[in-house]
Order: structure tokens, then C-alpha cells, then sequence
């Protein structure tokens, strides 16, 4: 039977409108607070983005049918850059991102013109967006849509920002950045290309000395300095000789311009070949002797400074750079230096238990590395650093730090370079090259005098912890993710130069970050709905308003009375916020893991008292195109709306939820969602050919199939409250049929007429289980049924009311295993039964 | 036998010492294939027939297995307990029976 998607979905998503049916304000029932990351609106949603609001959708209505009354808003994130570059490519007339404005999201071509307006490209995108999650059949409470724009939310921030300020947990201070050095904007995951969170390493930079010129080398291990026997510089990159604030480097080019981020003055004197400085001597800074320079060609330019310490007791590529060097092949070593290179041997200065003298030199060994280019040497370096880092202890040869172990020294050494001055810091980017949405190849910058959100701060990341102790983590295994976040993460700019959004309250130059106004909007939820309604108006907001919703702070007469509302309605405010705080579930992709999730929970356990804590975090992977990877240049991104139009809401959802578990990636790909439609076009079939008759006095088939029933009932429900989607999808779509198969044809022998109420009753189950899942089709086959009210609004069959009978199931497994001998012996004898089957019964006491 | 002793020897024992079921000595066998049939199964089915208790197979079968006999084959049905002093048997087929596992002589 064809079924037409388009129309039922329009059916029905018309009557819940007409109800009001997601529609939700505090009352006397337990209460659920459904939330999914809003959208960026600056494209439109496409069949990934579609996932996480599915999975919520499915929770929300879930929950509703389990009898809670759900919350279930969505909001608009204008805030950032992103929407302004593209206003500016559009100025610019950027063909590119014009055609693809007509071509694949078929925007009409007077609405681009506009799009030079940052706001217009945002408003045009929220609007596409909320059209396609109606058109997906999202159960969302509309009334209470807002922008990060609005007035309302604006003062909501400024009560954020001073709120957090004010409890020091946001400084002003020097910390390193992503950067963009064209915008002169510091950069986070969602101001890049492919959406990458840059992160940085911290060298130490160790400054030798050669005749007044620093030969500055960046390391990791500064403890290793003990251990130097010569430095090493490739003779075949130009390298800049340079002026530092007061003192003059060699570094390389590369070097040289990330230094200009860190806050140094830079000017280059003259470019100076890595060749010249082979076999000159330079001074160490822990002793008075002298170490060689000499070439070595694993040494890489956009590495550090370009120039590397040699310590090859503990450094695997030094030893081996150290052996190629005394073979004598390499041409630029002359005689000479071959001559003093032979006398170059490993300072052992790490004890490690289970490590010998030279550790560099076993490991070369073992792992039979040849020469200085192997790639073995990454891992021999990786295995011999995490010993010595861990079990590591300082040999007699390193002053006053022997004794010390490696895990305590590293900070002690490293502050005593610094002091005697010969010590700096280096920042790179750890995963270069990160791109800025502009196009630019993003730095580190270590920007000085700027708000931070002090992150680093141990007894905030405490109280973190232990609100993610007590949350429920779906799927579990990502909770060491959500730990190891935690512990890394540190200071956080929070503030920017351009873009959309709400300005710094007390230094109104800036405007705050995109991702610091983003993490407890799921309290403005509470308060845009009287917003929305013109109950209050978003300009009146103060923070005594916020104090009083949020925390129940001083007299609520004398604030209402100041923003022009009356007493009541401010403690109907309050007492919404009240019933619906804290936020049950928190839907989100996994890239959010990192930031967005882990900030979400930071700032509430900051801002709010524990009672008010998120419950749980819900995280989905994303979706692939027939197994590919979605974008632009695959030309394989299907918008969202599209795809509704093509095949209707409900084998989208069922497509996307049916492929994989919350992490796993989803596949979405044409046999699928024609499996699918299939499956519901049979189902509804169904529904026209069963009546609800009165189901007639039980057969044995008959307490088996409902006990079957009752079995799904229970299963379907255990999958649901683990969000494990795809495990239920398949327990009500495909797993019943072979119960409901054996069913037919045990009736059918029986040549019964009677069945036609107990279909009726195990189709209704299946449809009341699919109907969180593709609520119109759900709606339409129960309205098919007979039944009068919606299937959205009925009750979850966590049970259908009927005790499994135990005795029927061993019945028909009985039944069923003596079909499957006769076929068996069928089969294997190859004779085809004549006259009569004689069986013989033996039964056993037990 | 849901979680408790699985040894063929020490099962038969036990057996042999109650008079009730002393005869079993005769077909050792019989007790291992029935634990195997047992031991081959889902707990919850073990567990749900622990629960009911016995269930009169012969009864079942007549009554619930004929007319899918007849409906897949087309062929009538004619069943006998093992003790049946009535029963057709000519290949003694009625050995191998064991419980929820009938010998079956197809002709």
C-alpha cells in the first residue's frame, strides 16, 4: 500500500499545532526538562543535524507517554563570528559561497543580496531551520524560542558574566590562545575549518651561547640538560638571525614568526645557511664547558626553534644521529670534526628501574633502527619517555636535583634556567595547521591583559567532578572523556573583538566569547516564555530579577514593582524555574565534548546550587551518506528539508535511529529508508484489516503470542530508559514477526476466525511503541485502529496487563522444536509422509 | 539442573539411590542426552519450566499439534505416551523419546 508521507505528516502535525500538545507550563505531575544544543543558524540543517534532535525528540515523547510532563524548547545561537565572515564574502561577492547559497541551499537570489547584513543571513537561516524541526515532527514547546540576540538574553548574560566575575571565575590575565592574526580574534572550535579546537604545546626554550648570539634549542624534557653532549641544526634550512626584545637568536623563520605572538618584539637582521654554524662551539648555561654544533637532518624548521639539544643517553634520534655522525658519510662533516665527534659519548643522567645505562642506545638496538629518518624512532622515544617519566630518578651528575624524580624535577629545573636567564617559552600549535573560518592560518597567541574564564582553577574543576560523579553519562564509556576534559582544560578566553552577541558588562570594547554565552541558557528557557508573551519586557531585565528567579534573593514585591510586573507574576517566574530546574537530560553530538559539555557543567555548578545540577548528558555520533563522510566537496550533504520533502519525517527518523547505537557512527542510504517505508506501509495495511472484536476465550497460541507480548513490552521499555534507540526500533519492527508469523499459522491450522481482537490489541502495542519514533504514521495507523484519542497522548504499554504464561511458552516451544524434527527428518530421509506421523511421548518425572 | 550439579556420574547416582528412579541404571544414556537437551536450552526457559512443574506432553501434542500436522502436510496425526500398552511402534522408535523431545516415525 503507498502511503503518502507529505501529507500525513502535514495532518498531523497540524492537529498537535491546533492542541497545543508540546505546549508545557508547570503543573502538579513529576516534571522532565528535555534539552538539545541549539542551532548556529548559518546553513540549513542537514541529515546529521537531524540526528541529535531525533534522539531527543524520541526521549521527550518518551517521557511524555510515560506520563511526565516534558519541556522539550529549542533556542537560536546567533552569537560569533562565523555568520560575520560570511556576510563579508558575501560583500566581498565571493562566488563561491554564493553559488553554493543557490545551488545547494537554494536561497532566492534577492534574499542574498541582503546577506551583507550579518543578521539577515541568521535571521533567514532560523527560520529554514525551525520550519524543517516542524516539518520533522519535533515536539518543541515554541512559545519559548529565543536568539542569543534578544534584549532579554543579552541581560541575561550581563547577570552571567558579573555572577561569575564576581565569584573570580573569570580573571584578567596573560594566557595563551588560538588566534587568528587576520581578524585579530582569538579562536575556538567554532570559529574553524572543520571545526577543530586548537591546541597547544609549551616548550621550554634553552638559550647556549655562542659568543654573545643565543643558539636558542625548545624541549619538552629541560631536566635532560644534564645529559647535552651537542646541539644539533640542519644544515640545509636557512635559518634568520634575529633581535629578541634586547638579546639576538638564530632561530628559524618559522620560529622567528610565532615568536611575534608571544609577545616579544621581533626583527630579523639577515637569513644566516643552518651549514655555517657546523662545528662552532657553544656555552651551556648549567656548566662552563663547551658542546659541538653539528648536522643532523631530522631536525625540522617549523619544529621549535629549528635547533635541538643533543642528549643521546635518553633520546633515541640524538643516539642515532649520534652514530650517523661518527660513521663519517655525512659530506658535511669534515675531517676535523669527524675527528672531535668520535669523542662524543652519551652522559647518562636518568637512573630507571628496568632501563639500563643508555636506554637510547638498548632501544635503537632492539628495535633495529638503522639510520636518523626511521619512523621507529617516534615510538622508541614515546616507550623510553613514559618510563623515565614515571620511574625516572636524577643521576649524581645533575647537582641539586639528583635524587629527585623525573615527575617532580621537570618544574624544578625548568625554574632554575629562568633564573639564571637562560631560560624562555615557546607555544605552538600541538595540531597545526588549524585554519580560521576566514582562511587564515591560525597561531598561538599569548594574549595579555584579557578576560579569561579561569578554568584552571582546581576547586571549580572539584566541583565539576563531583557533579559528573552523580550524572548519568549515556553511553557510559564517555565519561573518562568528560574526566580527562576536566583535568586539561585551563584558562579560556571569553572574550572578542568582532562578531554578533551580548558586550562585556564592564569593558563594553568586548564582546563575550560565543561559547561562555552558551552554557546555562537552559535557565532563560523559563523566563522567554513571559517574555515572548510581553509579561515582562527583555529591556527591563536587572540582576536582582535574575537573582530572584534563580536563587529566590530578597523581596519579590519590591523587585517586581521595579520592572513593572506584578508580585505574582514574578513568583510564577520563580516557581516555574523552580519545577522545572535541573535540566534532566542534555542532548548533544560528541564533538561538544570537549567544550560545550564539559563548560555546560562547569558554569551550573558555578552558578547554581546543587540541587539545580544537570542530570544527564546524552551524547550521538554522527551520520554518514551510504558510508561516506558528509561535505561540501563530496557533494553528498542532503539539507534536511530536502530530505523530508523526498521521503517523508518518519523514515528519516527510523532510517537514522535504526543504524546505530548513541556512538556509533549512523549510516543513512536509499535501501535503508526503503526498507523502512516498507515496513511501515505493511504495518499500516494492518491496521486496516483488524477490528477491535472482543478477543474470545484463551487458546494456548493465544496466552503464548500475549505473553510474547508482554515480553516486548518489557524489553522495548528496558531499551528506551537506556536510549538504547536502535535496540528497541528492532524489538518493535522486526524482532516480533517471527512470534507473530508462528502465531498465524498455528490459527490458521486451527482454522480460526476469533483472532482478529488479539491482532488488533498486539498491533496496537507495536504502534503505541513506534509512536515516539514516527509520530505520524504512528497517529495515523492508531487512528486507523479505531481509537479516538492521539497515540502521542496515550500511555507507554510498559506492560499490556497480562501475567506471562509460562506454560504456554513451553507449550509452544515444544510445538515448534517438533516442526523443526519432522522437517529435519524430511529433509535428511528425503520421504514425503503418506499415510499418518506417529509420534511417541516420553515424560519424566522431575 | 538450572545451576546445580551438571556431573553425568554424580546425577546418575543420585538417581539409582531413589528407588522411585532406581530403573535408570539400565540407560545411562538417556540421562546424558536429557541433560545435554537441557544444558542446550535458554535459562528462562529452564527457569520457567522449574516453575510450572511437569506439563502432560502427550495431552499437548494431541491436542495442539494435529491440525498444524494436517495444515503443513496434510497428513493425520496419531500419538502415544512411551507406556502405552496400545502403541504402534514397529521400529521401536519409542526408546529414543526423551522429555520435550518425542521419537517421531514418519510412514
Amino acid at each position: 500500500m503507498e502511503v503518502d508521507w507529505n501529507a500525513i505528516d502535514k495532518k498531523w502535525q497540524k492537529k498537535w499545532l491546533e492542541n497545543n500538545d508540546h505546549e508545557t507550563d508547570s503543573n502538579n505531575k513529576e516534571k522532565k526538562f528535555i534539552t538539545v544544543a541549539y542551532p548556529y543558524p548559518n546553513s540549513p540543517q542537514h541529515i546529521g543535524h537531524g540526528r541529535t534532535y531525533t534522539i531527543a525528540d524520541v526521549h521527550s515523547r518518551y517521557l511524555r507517554m510515560k506520563g511526565f510532563n516534558v519541556l522539550f524548547p529549542m533556542g537560536f545561537h546567533y552569537t560569533g563570528t562565523p555568520i560575520l565572515g560570511m556576510a563579508k564574502r558575501v560583500e566581498a561577492n565571493d562566488t563561491e559561497l554564493i553559488e553554493g547559497f543557490k545551488t545547494l541551499y537554494k536561497v532566492p537570489e534577492d534574499k542574498i543580496k541582503e546577506f551583507v547584513e550579518p543578521v539577515k543571513i541568521a535571521d533567514y537561516f532560523h527560520e529554514e531551520i525551525k520550519s524543517g524541526m516542524i516539518e520533522m515532527g519535533y515536539s518543541i514547546d515554541w512559545r519559548r524560542e529565543f536568539t542569543t540576540i534578544d534584549p532579554a538574553y543579552q541581560k541575561f548574560i550581563e547577570w552571567q558574566f558579573r555572577n561569575l566575575k564576581e565569584k573570580n571565575h573569570i580573571v584578567q590575565g596573560s594566557h595563551p590562545v588560538g588566534w587568528c592574526p587576520k581578524d585579530q580574534n582569538p579562536v575556538s572550535q567554532h570559529d574553524t575549518l572543520g571545526d577543530v579546537e586548537p591546541d597547544f604545546t609549551e616548550y621550554i626554550v634553552i638559550k647556549f651561547d655562542l659568543n654573545g648570539v643565543k643558539i636558542p634549542v625548545a624541549t619538552l624534557r629541560p631536566e635532560t640538560l644534564f645529559g647535552v653532549t651537542n646541539i644539533w641544526i640542519n644544515p640545509q634550512v636557512m635559518y634568520q638571525k634575529i633581535k629578541v626584545n634586547d638579546e639576538i637568536w638564530i632561530t628559524s623563520p618559522e620560529c622567528a614568526r610565532k615568536l611575534e605572538f608571544l609577545e616579544k618584539k621581533i626583527e630579523v637582521i639577515e637569513d644566516v645557511m643552518g651549514s655555517n654554524f657546523v662545528g662552532q662551539s657553544v656555552k651551556a648555561p648549567h656548566s662552563s664547558d663547551s658542546v659541538l654544533i653539528l648536522p643532523a637532518s631530522f631536525v625540522k624548521s617549523d619544529n621549535g626553534t629549528g635547533i635541538v639539544m643533543s642528549v643521546p643517553a635518553h633520546a633515541p634520534f640524538d643516539y642515532q644521529a649520534l652514530l650517523d655522525s661518527k660513521s663519517g658519510k655525512n659530506k658535511s662533516i669534515n675531517n676535523d670534526l669527524l675527528k672531535n665527534i668520535q669523542n662524543i659519548e652519551p652522559i647518562s643522567m636518568i637512573n630507571t628501574k628496568g632501563l639500563g645505562n643508555i636506554p637510547a642506545k638498548d632501544i635503537v638496538e632492539k628495535m633495529g633502527i638503522s639510520h636518523q629518518d626511521d619512523p621507529k624512532l617516534e615510538e622508541a622515544t614515546k616507550e623510553i619517555y613514559s618510563k623515565e617519566f614515571y620511574d625516572g630518578i636524577l643521576a649524581n651528575n645533575t647537582k641539586q636535583f639528583a635524587g629527585k624524580k623525573i615527575s617532580e624535577a621537570k618544574d624544578e629545573v625548568k625554574e632554575w634556567i629562568t633564573k639564571i636567564g637562560s631560560a624562555d617559552i615557546l607555544l605552538e600549535l600541538t595540531n597545526s595547521p588549524v585554519k580560521c573560518r576566514c582562511g587564515t592560518e591560525c597561531v598561538v597567541k599569548l594574549l595579555s591583559n584579557q578576560w579569561f574564564l579561569d578554568y584552571s582553577d582546581k576547586d571549580w574543576k572539584q566541583k565539576a567532578h563531583r557533579c559528573f560523579e552523580g550524572m548519568n553519562i549515556l553511553p557510559n564509556e564517555i565519561r573518562s572523556e568528560f574526566d580527562k576534559v576536566l583535568d586539561w582544560l585551563r584558562e579560556r578566553a571569553c572574550a572578542r573583538q568582532h562578531g554578533l552577541g551580548t558586550k562585556v558588562p564592564w569593558d563594553k570594547e568586548w564582546l563575550v566569547e560565543s561559547l561562555a554565552d552558551s552554557v546555562i541558557y537552559m535557565a532563560f528557557y523559563i523566563i522567554s516564555k513571559y517574555v515572548n508573551k510581553k509579561e515582562i519586557n527583555g529591556n527591563d531585565l536587572t540582576d536582582e530579577f535574575f537573582d530572584y528567579v534563580f536563587y529566590g534573593k530578597k523581596d519579590s514585591g519590591e523587585i517586581a514593582n521595579k520592572i513593572n510586573i506584578t508580585k505574582e507574576k514574578l513568583e510564577e517566574i520563580r516557581n516555574e524555574f523552580l519545577y522545572f530546574y535541573p535540566v534532566d537530560s542534555r542532548h548533544s553530538g560528541r564533538d561538544l565534548v570537549p567544550n560545550h559539555l564539559t563548560f555546560f557543567v562547569l558554569n551550573h555548578v558555578a552558578l547554581f546550587p546543587e540541587e539545580n545540577w544537570p542530570q544527564e548528558i546524552v551524547v550521538n555520533g554522527s551520520v554518514l551518506m551510504a558510508g561516506k563522510k558528509m561535505s561540501k566537496s563530496m557533494g553528498n550533504i542532503i539539507p534536511l528539508r530536502d530530505a523530508v520533502r523526498k521521503h517523508g519525517a518518519d523514515p528519516i527518523r527510523l532510517t537514522i535511529l535504526i543504524s546505530a547505537e548513541l556512538l556509533q557512527d549512523a549510516d543513512f542510504n536509499v535501501e535503508a529508508i526503503n526498507g523502512i517505508k516498507n515496513k511501515l506501509e505493511s504495518m499500516y495495511e494492518n491496521s486496516t484489516k483488524t477490528k477491535a472484536e472482543e478477543i474470545p476465550e484463551l487458546e494456548p497460541e493465544d496466552k503464548w503470542i500475549l505473553s510474547m507480548l508482554q515480553n516486548l513490552a518489557l524489553n522495548v521499555s528496558q531499551s528506551m530508559d537506556k536510549i538504547r534507540f536502535r535496540e528497541a526500533l528492532h524489538h518493535i519492527l522486526y524482532d516480533f514477526d517471527s512470534e507473530l508469523q508462528w502465531y498465524l499459522k498455528r490459527t490458521k491450522s486451527k482454522q480460526r476466525t476469533n483472532i482478529s481482537g488479539i491482532l488488533h490489541k498486539i498491533l496496537s502495542s507495536r504502534v503505541l511503541m513506534l509512536s515516539p519514533f514516527a509520530p505520524p504514521i504512528a497517529e495515523e495507523i492508531w487512528e486507523k485502529l479505531g481509537n479516538s484519542e492521539l497515540a502521542s497522548k496515550s500511555a507507554w504499554p510498559s506492560s499490556i496487563g497480562i501475567e506471562i504464561d509460562s506454560k504456554s511458552i513451553q507449550t509452544e516451544t515444544l510445538l515448534k522444536s517438533i516442526i523443526d524434527d519432522i522437517n529435519n527428518i524430511l529433509k535428511i530421509t528425503k520421504i514425503s509422509p503418506k499415510k499418518n506421523y506417529n509420534l511417541h511421548c516420553r515424560t519424566m518425572e522431575i | 539442573v538450572l545451576d546445580g550439579q551438571t556431573n553425568i556420574g554424580a546425577i546418575i547416582k543420585s538417581l539409582i539411590t531413589n528407588k522411585e528412579t532406581e530403573q535408570i541404571k539400565k540407560d545411562p544414556d538417556f540421562v546424558k542426552k536429557t541433560l545435554n537437551d537441557i544444558l542446550s536450552e535458554p535459562v528462562e526457559l529452564r527457569k520457567g519450566r522449574m516453575n510450572i512443574g511437569q506439563i502432560d506432553e502427550k495431552q499437548i501434542i494431541s491436542s495442539e499439534l494435529s491440525s498444524l500436522v494436517k495444515n503443513d502436510y496434510d497428513v493425520e496425526l496419531s500419538v502415544f505416551s512411551e507406556s502405552d500398552s496400545e502403541k504402534y511402534d514397529p521400529k521401536n522408535k519409542a526408546k529414543a523419546a526423551r522429555p520435550f523431545k518425542p521419537a517421531i516415525l514418519i510412514e
